[in-house]
Formats: structure tokens, sequence, C-alpha cells
């Protein structure tokens, strides 16, 4: 009986092939087992989560022995080259991590991916060491590289650092992507490089510089930005290893780019994003309540922005801190400003920089390495004269053409350690990363007075 | 030495390189035997890959285009092929009406996911349950009318099942700008064509 149904089988199989054709039969038989692969595979993605609520502080924060007053320094003194773009990570043991970009000018062949580690407890930096270098990153990605820019750093859920640094093969900043490197040991070691394809036309200009967030899952949100035909924000979701699992649009056409996360809790985060528009000037924002499954249509905040970039962190109880060249033109003043309304209005809470008096007067190349120098020792009190002269020397030689001479404060980065201290790194005049420490004591103290104070 | 994944990309951009130098030198090559031409179409391949002051070619033209499609090799692979007389023509109705759709696919796509609005149809490609089934009713149609297509459809997600390549979008091994801009560009040949 079995025998006769399993002939019956075949030859009815036999005589559907002959008329359908072997052809057509192979392919439908291909067609069905490829796609029944690849609904397994699309039912095995991580459903949506609710992102990671930030850490809760460590004891020390609370020590009535804790420190009370900002302090601020440069993370290497070594004077000459370009620096831009720096981003931090928090170590495994509570250190501090930099990366940055150097090289003899932004864009060029010999710019290199730089980091040094700061020691919390002793509060001074370590020497700077290459990290990752052009022809490195050609040989590991098998493409041609043509130039290095932005680095972003993450600790990922099981402790690995993870850094993510734009690439560059044809044309400017518009032809960029980003590429990849792991260190199991706290950044002395990486992995080889490998690319991130992110875009399909021709995996061009995914950029990075706001600060990656997590998931409940462990997998990460990286906020991404492109600047080709459009300049748009967006959130990449990536795995444990790195491999892209979802991309949310969070801004179109050429509004904004460069945008910053932060996370409130479990469903509420506040993006700010760099205005991309001319005339526009102002920070872009939009907000999410359902853990970044929809984003409200991206509006101008109050805050003023000259297309430059902005940082942010957001504290347990609510509050927005940012840090950004408030103003409309130019980066020569940069403020730390806060909102306790989930960024609708916005107070300053200090001004870290202010160098506008000189924008009506043309500053001789003598007037500006003596103010470059008195604002090199304003930040460090302990610099010799040798090193002020070289640090005065070096913004020279960035910042002025043969007309003028300029001050860039630009391109912060900021993130809130264990410890509840917030640290700020930013861009000093084209040549060295200034490093700024608001202690955990003087936010709750300023936070408290600035209550009264005048919003923007 | 190189990943897989960056195995595939070179050899994809040494095979897509190569295949286009023997069509576009067809005719001047035509009095070769196909024998010879498939020869020629291995030695570009191979000095495509072979390190030239410790950088291969294939690894500048990579940079700059990135991995070709699936879609992109298996009709470079098709056209080939038919120029070597081992595959018969297309019929040219299909063709004509395969290119149409790959084109208004590129002119809706690319715009939207470069930005032009908040939606974005690449996000579908990272394994959207309802992009799959739309994949899968196309190939089954296509089964019954064209199963070469249904075939191009077939590879380009199994590589992608597999990950063939570095990209964790489908959308990058069913398609990529230069066989839409190659669909347009003949389109537009044919309407000229027709018109004279």
């Amino acid at each position: 009986m079995t025998r006769r149904l399993a002939s019956s089988f075949v030859a009815a199989w036999s005589v559907w092939i002959r008329q359908f054709g072997l052809w057509r039969a192979g392919v439908l038989l291909l067609t069905l087992s490829v796609f029944a692969v690849a609904f397994l595979k699309a039912f095995d993605r991580p459903p949506s989560v609710d992102f990671q609520s930030p850490a809760p502080l460590v004891q020390s924060a609370h020590d009535a022995d804790s420190p009370t007053a900002v302090r601020t320094r440069f993370v290497s003194l070594a004077a000459g080259p370009h620096r831009h773009a720096a981003s931090l990570v928090e170590l495994k043991d509570g250190r501090l991590r930099a990366f940055w970009f150097s090289g003899s000018r932004e864009g060029a062949a010999d710019v290199e991916i730089r980091s040094a580690v700061f020691d919390p407890l002793q509060a001074r930096w370590g020497g700077e060491q290459t990290v990752v270098d052009r022809m490195q990153t050609q040989r590991a990605v098998w493409r041609y590289v043509k130039k290095l820019g932005n680095p972003v750093a993450e600790r990922t859920a099981d402790g690995m650092l993870r850094l993510f640094y734009v690439t560059v093969s044809l044309g400017g900043w518009a032809g960029s992507s980003i590429t990849t490197i792991t260190s199991a040991d706290n950044g002395e070691h990486w992995t080889a490089p490998r690319r991130l394809v992110t875009s399909p036309f021709l995996n061009l200009s995914t950029l990075v510089k706001g600060a990656p967030f997590h998931y409940v899952d462990g997998t990460t949100g990286l906020p991404i930005y492109h600047e080709f035909i459009g300049k748009f924000g967006e959130v990449l979701r990536l795995d444990a290893h790195g491999v892209v699992l979802d991309k949310q649009r969070l801004s179109a056409g050429r509004s904004s780019l460069q945008p910053i996360v932060l996370i409130k809790n479990g469903k509420h985060a506040q993006v700010l994003m760099r205005h991309g528009e001319d005339g526009r000037n102002r920070v872009i924002g939009t907000r999410t309540e359902d853990a970044g499954r929809h984003w409200t249509l991206p509006s101008e905040t109050i805050l003023a922005n000259p297309n430059a970039a902005v940082a942010g962190v957001a504290l347990p109880d609510d509050t927005l801190l940012a840090a950004l060249n408030d103003i409309e033109t130019d980066r020569d003043a940069l403020s730390l400003v806060t909102s306790s309304d989930g960024g609708t209005h916005w107070r300053t809470l200090s001004v870290l920089e202010d160098q506008r008096i000189w924008r009506e007067r043309e500053l001789t190349a003598t007037e500006y390495v003596a103010s470059v120098k008195k604002q090199a020792l304003m930040t460090d009190t302990r610099l010799h004269d040798s090193e002020t002269d070289a640090i005065a020397e070096s913004a020279k030689q960035h910042m002025c053409t043969t007309q003028r001479c300029n001050f860039e404060f630009s391109y912060p980065y900021m993130i809130r350690s264990t410890s509840g201290d917030v640290h700020l790194l930013y861009t000093w005049n084209r040549s060295l990363i200034k490093h700024v420490v608001f202690p955990y004591a003087w936010l709750a103290q300023r936070l408290k007075e600035s209550r009264n104070a005048e919003l923007h | 030495m190189p990943s897989f994944t960056d195995l595939t990309g070179l050899f994809g951009i040494a095979w897509g390189i190569a295949a286009l130098c023997l069509l576009c030198g067809q005719s001047a090559l035509s009095p070769w035997s196909p024998a010879r031409r498939l020869s020629l179409l291995g030695l570009v391949c191979t000095l495509l890959l072979a390190p030239m002051n410790g950088v291969p070619i294939a690894v500048y033209v990579r940079g700059m285009v990135g991995d070709l499609s699936i879609t992109t090799l298996l009709a470079l692979a098709y056209a080939t092929g038919r120029s070597l007389g081992y595959f018969p023509p297309l019929d040219t109705q299909r063709r004509k009406v395969s290119l149409q759709l790959l084109a208004v696919i590129a002119c809706v796509f690319y715009p939207l996911a470069l930005g032009m609005t908040l939606y974005d149809p690449y996000r579908w490609g990272y394994g959207e349950p309802w992009f799959l089934l739309l994949l899968f009713c196309l190939a089954l149609i296509c089964v019954l009318r064209w199963p070469l297509v249904a075939l191009s459809i077939n590879l380009a997600v199994l590589a992608w099942v597999v990950g063939w390549y570095e990209s964790s979008n489908l959308w990058d091994y069913l398609l990529d700008p230069m066989l839409s801009i190659y669909a347009l560009f003949a389109l537009v040949r044919w309407s000229k064509a027709s018109a004279r």
C-alpha cells in the first residue's frame, strides 16, 4: 500500500515537472528553500526594546571630600599637530580614555586616531598614543582609504571597548563611511578595522559624532549623520558583534546633522542636532516617548547654533546638560547650559569660553599669541613658559590666515562618569583638546542656583 | 589575508570590471574563440587582484564603489556568457520590462534612502518580514513568467542570509547604483532608438 502510494506520488511529480519544466521546477524549489531560511533569519532579529536607563551613581559621589570646583586641563601638551573631534569613554576601572584625530591638518593623509588615558585619582592625563592610521585601515578593510576623521568610543555591555571612526575613500567628508575596531584590554590593543555598510549609495556619507548609548538587551544605539546630498541624522542599532540590525531616521532633507541622544529613562529621550541649513541658526530637536520606536517631527529649539556640534548628557533627575556654541555665528564662545523641562527652556550654567570681544578688531599675530598664552595658563596654571609658547605658536599656525587670527572652541563631547562627575572635551583652537571636569557637588550647587537664572 | 567578505567583495569588483571590459570590446574581440576570450577574462581578473605596490587595483575601485550587488554580478555573468555564445539571447520585451522596473525602483528608492523624506525604505532591508514576503511573491510570479529573474532574486536573498558581504542589508544584494544607472541609460537609449 505504502509502496503504491509512493510510486503514485513520484509519477505525479514527474508528470508535473515535465509539464512545468525542469528548469522552472528547480527555480521554484530554490525559491521555497531560500525564502524559508530568509524568514527564519528575519524572525530571529532582536525585537524593539527600551533604552538602558542612565547608570546609578557610586557612593563616592556623595562623599563630603569630593571636589567642588570645576577643573580644567589639556589632554596632551605636545603642541604642533592639528587636533580635533575628541570623544571620551569611561573604562571598567574608572579611568577615562579619550580619542581624537590628529595630523598636519584636517583631512590630510597623515591624520591618525590618537588616544590618551585620564586617571581621576591622580587627576592627570597619560601620554598620547596612536590607535590606528590610514594605511593600517586600508590594509585591513581592503579598500582604498584617503583620510580619517571623527572617532567615537563605546564601552559595550560586555565591557569591550569599541571605536567607530570616519574613513573617506572618495572626495571629501561627503564620501565618508564608518570603520570600527574593538579592544578587550581597555584600549591597549585593537582588532583589525572592519567597515560598516550603512548606506545603499556606494556606502557613502555616513559619519559619527554623538555618544553611543545602549538598549536593555545590550545592543548599541549609535547616532550617525549624513552629509552628502542630504544632511540628516539617524540612529543605528548594532548587536554585540557590531553588525547593523536597524536604522532610524531622525531628520530629513538638509536640515540637521550630528545628533546626540540624551536618554532620560527607558522610554524617553531627547535628541539635539546641529543645524545644517544656512540661516536657521538654532539647534534642532526631536524626542521619543516609546524608546525610539517613533520620533517627533524635528523642530528648532530655543538654543542658538552657528552650524556647530553640540554635546550633552541627561542627569538622573531628568535634567539635561548641553555644551555648545550658543551663538549664531562663529565658534569663539562655548557655554554649558541646562534644561529642567525636557529641553523646552534652557539656562546658562557656565560660560566656558568667550573671545567674541576680538571680533570687531583684527588682532596682530603678537596680540593673538599673548591672548592664547593667557588662555592656556588660565586652563592649566601649572604650565611653564616654554609650554605656553609652544601652545600659542601651534594655535597661531592653525588659526591664523594672512588676513586675521581666529579663536575656535568646538566639537564638544560630554559624558557622565559613574562617580557623577561630568567630563567635557572640546577642540581648543584646533591645536589642543581641552578637558573640563564638572564635579557632582559643583553641578548640584549650580543647578540649584540657576533656577532663577535668565532663560535663553 | 582578506576575510571572507573582503574576498567576495574584491572578487566581485574584479569580475565586474573584467566582464565590462570584455563586453565593451566585443566587436574587436569577435575574431577570437570563446575559449580565448574566457582566458582574457580570467587574465584581467587576475591582474586586478594581483598586488601592485602591495595593493591590488580592485582595492582602489572597491573603496570608491563598494561591493557590487548579486543582481549586477549575475547580469554581467549572463551578458558575458551570451557574448561568448554560451547562453541564448534574452527576450527583448522581457528585458525592457525588467529594466523599466529596476529604473522605477531606483528612482524612488535612492532619493528616499538618501534623506529626501523622513521615511527610509533602506530600513526594510534589515529583515522586515513583509519586504521578504513582497520579494517572495515577486519571485513566485517570476518563476512562471521569467525564471531567470526569480533566480536572481533567490541568489541575492541567499547571499544576504549567509552574509556573503559585510552588509547586513538585503538592498545591497538586490540593487546598486551601477545597475540602476545602466537601467536608466539603457531605457533612454531604447526610447531614442524608438523615436528615430
